[in-house]
């Protein structure tokens, strides 16, 4: 059997340009006006953010996009790991789309963070008790490692004796890169540890940073299930339902783990007559756990949940879910205490518009991007596996 | 930098003295050269009066509320500052390490050091950090217990222009003892000094004849303190990277020798 190397695509460079293209390109060069318009005039001007309420809908992107670029951790975890080969073809896309993720969280936080210029300075002048710490620097230290996984890929195209020899250094980045977001996911929930006394009781626990590790974890398939069959079905390519069934249990076995770690937190502090008090709290709760946990869990039982749609059904709500969770404790469970102070909070058109604006720009870069690189195939001059031709062909033809 | 707190102080401020003049705003004004301007709006404005807020230009007001006490209504006057915590959340959450502690207690902050991520303020347990909205470049802003003044043996500006003697300055010890004595003296008073332990206690101490929760205090603040609260997870930190670490190079091992024997079985059987 002929060793396989990577051919797709054939030219080999591709800049398509669309009109769905162009339009992402159009709001997000509208959005960068705005930007600069915010770092013309500062904060206050340009945004809904106040005294009462300094964190808002930047925070909540930040920590939703953090929690679902988790999808390149868990990923890695299965297949780097444990190496269930079977898994490959998810990991490597959630490595990109993880790292665009952290690239936008960071763009997101330039604009946010009111002293812009001295961003360095927790290297030299470190609060190691904050968390907020231990998430920059791990969410760096992660990057790094990212850059290197990438640089692995690219060179699969571009140099593959430079692959070669940035193999035996690999398995050790592997885990590095396995091991560095446990710190940071956690980390992010135990920034609410601050607020135990303003945060709504059905979220203030000191289960939060495990709690949003967990989370962070088993939405990670989710989202590889949703990137898979959406960016599958457009490029025509092959989708292994089987094997995003297999995905989806390891995400459903972990929302069991965690609906019951977060039910008996809630009964061990007392709180559960708080979750069904019919207010925005407690509903808002009830939504979470219903989409982060229940309708998954049910579709995975059900023969349906072995389907495309079923599948993506349960990617989507596991999704849902987990940015009502980050949402709520950013804003519902907050709600309460801003408004003793007198405060409230609505996102500007500015903010609002460039949040859309640096989403559209990392959706643009994982277009090119993964149009010009081998991410959607499997783990190319492996002479244990055989590419699929015809899907290679097809693919040639979708993206030309 | 991260000195140690050798000479506690303490202002202890007694709510049924403060006839609500103001002069203490007008002092802090003074001698930290702030105008009276609203930095959003840009109007004059007192620092007391019934709808007072702290903010990046007014790092102390004197509230005038109106409550109910024994059925009737009356009025009772509230200093507003920072609180000056003994282990405080501020600056205990500052990933750039921009609050320190002075030897006598006050909580500082350096804009030098400062990111501008503006956990401080969210994090405060009673709300006291403020920002320069209005500002291309940005500080937090609050009040810093006259550190100088302090360092020099002197009690903060407030404290000293207090014409009822409702503020009183000296060691947290002495002021504590001054509190409790205050309230067994006359029974009009609640028994309770807030601050002694509210998030592990405070710098500023308070003691009222009506509830702390009529008057606007936080009256749900743990007695633990906020960094012990965080500390609760950060604790983990090193030992879940080491434990991480080691499992994820055992589980890649393990599942690689079961690999390879899988294939030589695999092998074999042909």
């Amino acid at each position: 059997m002929k060793n396989w190397t990577f051919k797709t695509p054939k030219e080999r460079w591709n800049f398509r340009v669309t009109p769905v293209r162009l339009g992402m390109l159009a709001v997000f060069v509208f959005s960068l006006v705005l930007i600069f318009a915010r770092y013309y005039a500062g904060l206050g001007e340009w945004t809904g953010l106040n005294d009462e309420m300094p964190w808002g809908l930047w925070i909540g992107a930040d920590m939703n996009v953090i929690a679902l670029a988790g999808a390149g951790f868990s990923t890695a975890i299965i297949t780097h790991i444990f190496h269930v080969e079977k898994y490959e073809p998810v990991s490597r896309r959630c490595l990109l789309l993880s790292f665009i993720g952290y690239v936008l969280v960071l763009l997101i936080l330039i604009i946010e963070i009111g002293r812009w210029d001295n961003f360095w300075r927790p290297f030299v002048s470190p609060g190691i008790h904050s968390p907020m710490f231990e998430v920059y620097m791990c969410i760096v230290a992660y990057m790094v490692l990212q850059v290197i996984e990438l640089v692995e890929v690219g060179a699969e195209k571009v140099s593959p004796k430079f692959k070669k020899k940035m193999h035996p250094i690999m398995q050790v980045v592997f885990i590095a890169a396995c091991t560095v977001p446990l710190g940071h996911q956690a980390s992010l929930g135990s920034l609410y540890l601050a607020m135990p006394a303003k945060l709504d009781p059905i979220w203030a626990s000191q289960m939060m940073p495990w709690l949003f590790l967990l989370s962070a974890f088993f939405v990670g398939p989710c989202v590889a299930i949703v990137e898979y069959i959406w960016t599958n079905s457009r490029y025509k390519m092959k989708i292994d339902t089987e094997m995003l069934y297999g995905l989806s249990r390891i995400s459903a076995v972990l929302m069991a783990v965690y609906f019951v770690l977060k039910g008996a937190d809630l009964v061990m502090r007392g709180q559960l007559g708080n979750v069904f008090a019919f207010n925005l709290e407690g509903n808002m709760f009830i939504l979470e756990m219903v989409l982060l946990c229940v309708v998954p869990i049910i579709i995975h039982l059900i023969p349906f949940g072995k389907t495309q749609g079923g599948l993506l059904v349960f990617g989507l709500s596991g999704m849902c879910g987990l940015v009502l969770t980050r949402l709520n404790v950013v804003f519902t469970g907050m709600s309460a205490h801003i408004g003793s102070l007198g405060g409230g909070y609505f996102p500007s058109f500015m903010e609002i518009v460039s949040t859309i604006g640096l989403f559209c720009l990392a959706f643009l870069a994982y277009l090119y991007i993964t149009e010009n690189f081998p991410f959607f195939y499997g783990v190319p001059g492996d002479s244990d596996k055989k590419v699929d031709v015809e899907t290679e062909n097809e693919f040639n033809q979708a993206i030309m | 930098m991260a000195n140690k707190v050798t000479d506690q102080k303490s202002v202890l401020v007694d709510l049924t003295k403060c006839v609500g003049c103001g002069s203490c705003t007008v002092a802090c004004k003074l001698w930290n050269s702030q105008s009276f301007e609203n930095p959003q709006t840009g109007v004059m404005e007192n620092a007391h009066g019934t709808d007072v807020k702290l903010d990046s230009n007014t790092w102390t007001t004197v509230e005038h509320l109106k409550v109910q006490k024994d059925g009737q209504e009356v009025w009772r006057f509230v200093k507003r500052q920072c609180m000056h915590c003994l282990e405080p959340a501020c600056s205990s959450v500052c990933f750039a390490h921009a609050f320190h502690q002075t030897e006598q207690g006050a909580v500082q902050y350096d804009p030098e050091l400062c990111v501008g991520c503006r956990y401080c303020m969210i994090a405060c347990p009673f709300d006291v950090p403020k920002y320069e909205w209005e500002k291309v470049m940005p500080s937090v802003m609050k009040c810093q217990f006259c550190s100088s003044k302090l360092a020099d043996g002197e009690s903060p500006a407030c404290a000293s222009v207090c014409p009822t003697n409702a503020l009183m300055f000296g060691s947290r010890e002495e002021m504590l003892a001054l509190a409790h004595k205050t309230i067994e003296s006359d029974n009009k008073y609640i028994n309770h000094v807030y601050g002694e332990k509210e998030v592990g206690g405070t710098s500023w101490l308070y003691i009222s004849d009506v509830d702390f929760g009529e008057l606007g205090f936080p009256t749900n603040l743990p007695e633990k303190s906020i960094p012990k609260n965080v500390h609760g997870f950060t604790q983990f930190t090193l030992p879940i990277f080491a434990v991480g670490a080691l499992a994820w190079t055992g589980a890649s091992i393990y599942a690689k020798r079961r690999h390879a024997v899988a294939h030589e079985e695999h092998k074999n059987e042909k």
